[in-house]
């Protein structure tokens, strides 16, 4: 039966409403979803944010994950302060004990106590391991700055459990193209990062676990970095922690660091 | 017409045609040495596989392809380099001219090739390289020299990257460049030292004085031999002309090699040679085959005449059941020797077999005669009683032993059909003769009537008490064995298998000591691998794949001297324009600053050997290459403090220049300086010569006959384990890392694994089958499925048994898998004459076969016991013991769980019949059928 053209009008009236309120609710849901993904960051980056820490770390190095009877063990001292500026001197083992890193923002500097030497490392290769003591964290894992400023999320997935996010960098040039990430409901604990790269997909995981309240923050103990490409594994444990202590000046000063 | 009067009928035939038999029987065994004579033996893994095996493809088709591909390696330590290099050099002439081994030597590797680098060096460089060395070499003088080269480490090490030192590349990298520094700065004071005393030669070969040539060698190429960081072990490498199957050359090789290595110790008295590799491992393998061939057999014989002695009263049944046994036994050694011709690993432990499985037969044979010596008169008309009352039992026997061995005829692996093969025979020839032979030898050697000896004999009353204990206590006995069974059957999973035929070979050898002093001092494993390309850029793209695969520590291919057709003309046009380049050696005065110069340089190499030690130590490890060498070339380095002292080689450099003063160094140094930098200038003119692409025809003989075919058509990559591969789960997970590269990648080790598999999947297929025949034999030889499934039963509670103890004993391995179908045939034996027993009701019967399984288990004990005691090969030692476990578990389920079932039965089948009361629990009263 035709419809007149009254009734015609309306119905397309009807029917355009009815496409703008789906189209509201799902601009709605991912603003919402936006949102939530954002709120999610903040408050992941917000309980990570220290402004300084001290800490005392076992990192142990599994060149092949599959035989765990390999590896090298380093005990390292550390400070960071804010985002960009850390310090690190191995305790163990003994054979470059006293070897010391300092990163600020971009460069790094390496004393050699068996020679008394800076070496000054310019322009750090993001994606490289730091300098072998940093096993299969590169500097661009270990570098600080708030995830939300790097890329940007959505929610990807939810269960009763977690959340799991998606991050595209900002910037073409960061060292990978995307990030997974899944936070716990529970405090807003970070559970795991995958690292992904054009080239290799998912190239690394990064496991956050044995929490536990240090110095009063909500603290993984243990993390668990797994490349995928090369089939090792890093293993650092937290041996302890101390946050938003003072620290001496020097030790982010490239001309006094290593005195 | 019953099988037991056919039996009598056989057995009184055979008493009364004894001259016969005897003749044929002597025949026969004449014919069999004659033809055993020719046997030989084999240890090639890849003749074990099926030939669809892509690794034991890969194995033919690299074999055809290069006549040979195995090697021996030659260890040499001493006290430092010039020890080592002068020792190695004697060795190698030598080898080439002594008349014992020169047509058995291929190729001697003992140094680098300079011939093809002084030509070709640059074009191996890549771009960055090829700038760095146009850069280095600006000038050629020492200060500007050592300064570029140093200025060059500083800024590489500190790009933020890791890549100089990380991978096994990179420490490669890093050693060379440690090695090379340090050899130059050493070489340099050794010349020092010349020029300031006047005593420098004026010509003469370049490795044996530091002269100007030698100087400019090291720079460029460094160190030549493969030396460990801290010069006291130098390995050099032989290639035969003959493959491993030669056992003959292989002999003499190794016998030659080593005589010549004891004469070169002798003159050098510090020095001290081992051998590993293929070679050597194959011939430590040739030698403790042909021990376990012979001496674990003679102790087994030698064992079971002493076990004769103290439980037959009548020598001559000992002597008849061994002599007929022997018989057996030399006419399936015939029989292997024209069907097989070779024994290997596996097929090598029959004759021990044959001892304890084939004296079974005599043994129940002989005792049955024996004992029925009283009861009748007539020698004939008692054989055929012994045939009709133990024939069936033993026929049974036989031929389930046989048929288990025969299953193994569908295995797909030849080894395995081998082994079925010859033991199948075995068994069959061995029941023949005491069929025919022992009672012809009762006939023709009769002895004086009542000669019986009165000495005291082992009656073995307690086994048989034992068994009837059981039979009365079928409840209690049944509940600890299904108890035990349940317990057993618990462990079972915690079996496992060994891929690692290194642990299955002969342990403990020269051989395999000096493969971990190779894996200790450099990292690697002497296990070489290899796959087959059909052109030099597949053989490219294999390499680097191998590269990632998992404990592959180096791979090399004839890729690595020829690069691909792109980079060679990038690389060209670079090294036109370094060709360009303005006088290298003019504009260097030397005078006291100079000095000062120079000796700062030397310090600054020290400086960036030790932080290159310290970055090594970071990325890979306290223990690798570039670390143990900056601690053997400067000192141990513990963070800020010296540790071990090292040869500081560097601080000895500077120390002889400041001894001679300024003015004289400044002197000593120019006239260095002067030669050196002309030699140099030669190379590089040299070098720089290259104006087109390198082909497979500029390679030098020894490397294209490494890496080419004869015919250039198929083209060979090397792959080198790590020192990591030392155990089962590091070997399978390398071999499965090549094959996910080339399914045909093969070598010792990756042959291993896939017979290793092939056997673990044949031994599980074959139980099944044999399973199955085993029952339906003993169902034919009882004709009761009643007596057929109890007999099996108690079988089955063995097994498990067996099983569950395995795991407290060791892993299961490619030798020791073939316990399954063995113990099956075996092990069902005991039951079936226990059981034959019971069924007669006779007292005497059980007690007369408790007697001979109890002989026939220890002889069959001693038989696999003298496997497991005297085999060198500790595969076949483990088979021992695997087959001692199962042989003493089947018994004690024949003794304990037979009688206890036929017990059961009894009393079900009592109170069936009576409802009232059990009419008795005796198991011995007849068992029905």
């Amino acid at each position: 039966m035709k419809t007149s053209g009254k009734t015609g009008l309306r119905l397309k009236a009807w029917k355009a409403v009815v496409a703008l309120s789906i189209l509201g609710v799902s601009a709605t849901s991912s603003l919402a979803a936006q949102e939530d993904a954002l709120s999610i960051i903040r408050e992941v980056d917000r309980r990570q944010r220290v402004d300084t820490s001290r800490t005392r770390t076992s990192m142990r190095v599994f060149p092949d994950a599959q035989n765990p009877s390999e590896f090298r063990e380093f005990v390292i001292e550390g400070y960071e302060r804010g985002d960009s500026e850390s310090y690190r001197e191995v305790l163990e083992p003994r054979s470059v004990k006293g070897l010391r890193i300092l990163a600020i923002g971009e460069d790094a500097w390496l004393y050699f106590p068996s020679t008394g030497r800076v070496r000054k490392i310019a322009g750090t290769s993001r994606g490289e391991s730091v300098q072998g003591i940093g096993g299969d964290f590169s500097y661009e894992d270990l570098g600080g700055g708030r995830l939300e400023e790097k890329y940007e999320f959505r929610l990807a997935s939810v269960d009763a459990r977690s959340w799991t996010l998606e991050g595209m960098p900002r910037k073409p040039e960061g060292v990978y193209s995307r990030l997974v990430i899944r936070v716990s409901r529970e405090a807003y604990r970070t559970e795991s990062i995958e690292f992904h790269t054009a080239k290799d997909g998912r190239l690394k995981t990064l496991e956050f676990l044995e929490y536990k309240n240090v110095s009063g923050r909500d603290t993984a103990t243990r993390l668990v970095m797994t490349n995928h490409r090369k089939g090792s594994r890093t293993v650092v444990t937290t041996l302890s922690a101390e946050y938003g202590v003072p620290i001496p000046e020097k030790f982010f000063n490239p001309a006094q660091f290593y005195k | 017409m019953n099988p037991d009067s056919n039996l009598r009928r056989l057995g009184a035939w055979s008493m009364r045609h004894p001259l016969a038999i005897l003749a044929a029987a002597a025949v026969l065994t004449a014919a069999a040495l004659w033809a055993a004579a020719g046997l030989g033996v084999e240890t090639d893994i890849s003749q074990m596989l099926p030939p669809d095996n892509p690794a034991a493809r890969g194995f033919s088709k690299i074999s055809e392809a290069f006549s040979t591909t195995s090697s021996l390696v030659v260890v040499i330590e001493g006290p430092d380099r010039s020890s080592l290099t002068s020792a190695a050099e004697t060795f190698s002439a030598r080898l080439r001219e002594d008349p014992r081994t020169k047509d058995l030597v291929r190729s001697v590797r003992l140094k680098a090739d300079r011939s093809f680098p002084e030509t070709w060096g640059l074009l191996l460089q890549d771009a960055e390289e090829l700038e760095d060395t146009d850069r280095l070499l600006e000038s050629t003088r020492l200060v500007p020299l050592l300064r570029a080269a140093n200025d060059l480490m500083e800024e590489k090490l500190s790009d933020g990257s890791d890549e100089e030192v990380a991978g096994p590349e990179g420490e490669d990298e890093a050693f060379a460049l440690m090695s090379r520094m340090g050899l130059f700065a050493e070489e340099l004071g050794r010349r020092l030292e010349a020029e300031a005393d006047g005593s420098v030669p004026a010509a003469g070969p370049p490795e044996d004085a530091p002269t100007d040539e030698r100087l400019a060698e090291v720079w460029l190429f460094g160190e030549e031999y493969f030396l460990d960081p801290e010069e006291t072990t130098l390995l050099l490498t032989l290639r035969p002309t003959f493959d491993l199957g030669d056992r003959a050359r292989l002999t003499a090789l190794t016998e030659g090699a080593g005589a010549l290595a004891r004469e070169v110790e002798s003159a050098q008295r510090d020095i001290r040679f081992s051998f590993t590799g293929d070679v050597a491992n194959e011939a430590d393998e040739d030698k403790a085959i042909r021990s376990d061939l012979f001496y674990p057999t003679l102790l087994a014989l030698f064992l079971i005449l002493v076990l004769f002695w103290v439980s037959f009263r009548r020598r001559r049944s000992i002597l008849f059941a061994t002599a007929a046994l022997g018989m057996g036994i030399i006419a399936d050694l015939g029989f292997a020797a024209l069907t097989v011709g070779k024994l290997n690993m596996i097929t090598t432990s029959f004759g021990a077999l044959l001892v304890g499985l084939g004296i079974d037969f005599g043994i129940h044979l002989a005792s049955r005669y024996d004992s029925l010596s009283d009861t009748v008169a007539d020698p004939a008309e008692r054989m055929g009683r012994v045939f009709a009352e133990v024939g069936n039992p033993v026929l049974v026997g036989g031929l389930t032993t046989a048929l288990a061995f025969y299953s193994l005829l569908l295995s797909r692996t030849p080894a395995f059909r081998q082994f079925g093969l010859i033991a199948g025979t075995g068994i069959l020839t061995t029941l023949a003769a005491s069929f025919f032979v022992l009672p012809a030898l009762v006939a023709a050697f009769p002895g004086r009537p009542g000669t019986s000896s009165g000495r005291p004999v082992l009656a073995f009353s307690l086994p048989t008490r034992a068994a009837r204990a059981c039979g009365r206590r079928p409840g209690l006995v049944l509940a600890c064995g299904t108890a035990l069974a349940v317990l057993a059957v618990s462990n079972i999973p915690r079996n496992a298998f060994d891929f690692d035929m290194r642990r299955i070979g002969p342990q403990g050898t020269a051989a395999q000591e000096a493969e971990r002093l190779v894996a200790e001092r450099f990292g690697l494993s002497t296990w070489q691998h290899m796959a087959a390309a059909g052109g030099l850029e597949e053989a490219r793209i294999l390499q680097n794949r191998f590269k990632d695969a998992p404990y592959v520590r180096r791979v090399e291919s004839a890729a690595d001297w020829i690069p691909s057709p792109e980079e060679q003309e990038e690389r060209l046009a670079r090294i036109a324009r370094m060709t360009d380049r303005p006088l290298r050696a003019s504009g260097f005065d030397w005078n006291a600053a100079a000095v000062e110069d120079f000796v700062y340089e030397v310090q600054r190499l020290e400086w960036n050997m030790i932080e290159l030690g310290d970055l090594a130590a970071l990325s890979l490890g306290e223990t690798s290459l570039p670390v143990r060498k900056r601690n053997a070339l400067v000192r141990e380095i513990q963070g800020g403090r010296a540790g071990a002292p090292g040869r500081e080689v560097f601080g000895s450099l500077r120390r002889k220049v400041e001894a001679l003063g300024r003015t004289e160094a400044a002197a000593v140094l120019s006239r260095i300086d002067g030669g050196f930098s002309e030699a140099l200038g030669r190379n590089l003119r040299s070098l720089t010569a290259a104006n087109r692409p390198i082909t497979i025809a500029d390679l030098p003989d020894d490397l294209r006959a490494e890496y080419v075919s004869p015919d250039g058509g198929q083209y060979l990559v090397l792959i080198q384990g790590a020192s990591g591969l030392a155990d089962a789960e590091s070997i399978e997970r390398f071999s499965g890392g090549l094959a996910s590269v080339d399914p045909e990648a093969t070598g010792s080790l990756a042959l291993g694994v896939e017979l290793s598999k092939e056997i673990l999947a044949d031994a599980r297929s074959s139980a099944l089958v044999v399973g199955l025949l085993v029952f339906a034999v003993v169902a034919a030889g009882f004709r009761s499925p009643a007596l057929s499934v109890l007999a099996t039963a108690a079988f089955s509670a063995a097994l498990a048994w067996t099983f569950g103890l395995q795991p407290l004993f060791g892993r299961f391995n490619i030798v020791n898998a073939l316990s399954l179908p063995l113990i099956l045939g075996v092990g069902i034996d005991y039951c079936v004459h226990i059981l034959s027993a019971l069924r007669s009701g006779d007292p005497g019967d059980l007690a007369r076969s408790v007697k001979a399984v109890t002989l026939s288990m220890l002889t069959t004990a001693l038989g696999f016991g003298s496997l497991a005691l005297a085999g060198r090969y500790a595969g076949i030692a483990a088979l021992g013991e695997t087959l001692s476990i199962g042989i003493l578990s089947c018994y004690a389920a024949a003794l304990t769980l037979v009688p206890a079932l036929a017990g059961l039965r009894r009393n079900l089948i009592s109170a069936r019949r009576s409802p009232a009361g059990l009419s008795g629990t005796n198991p011995e009263r007849k068992v029905s059928k």
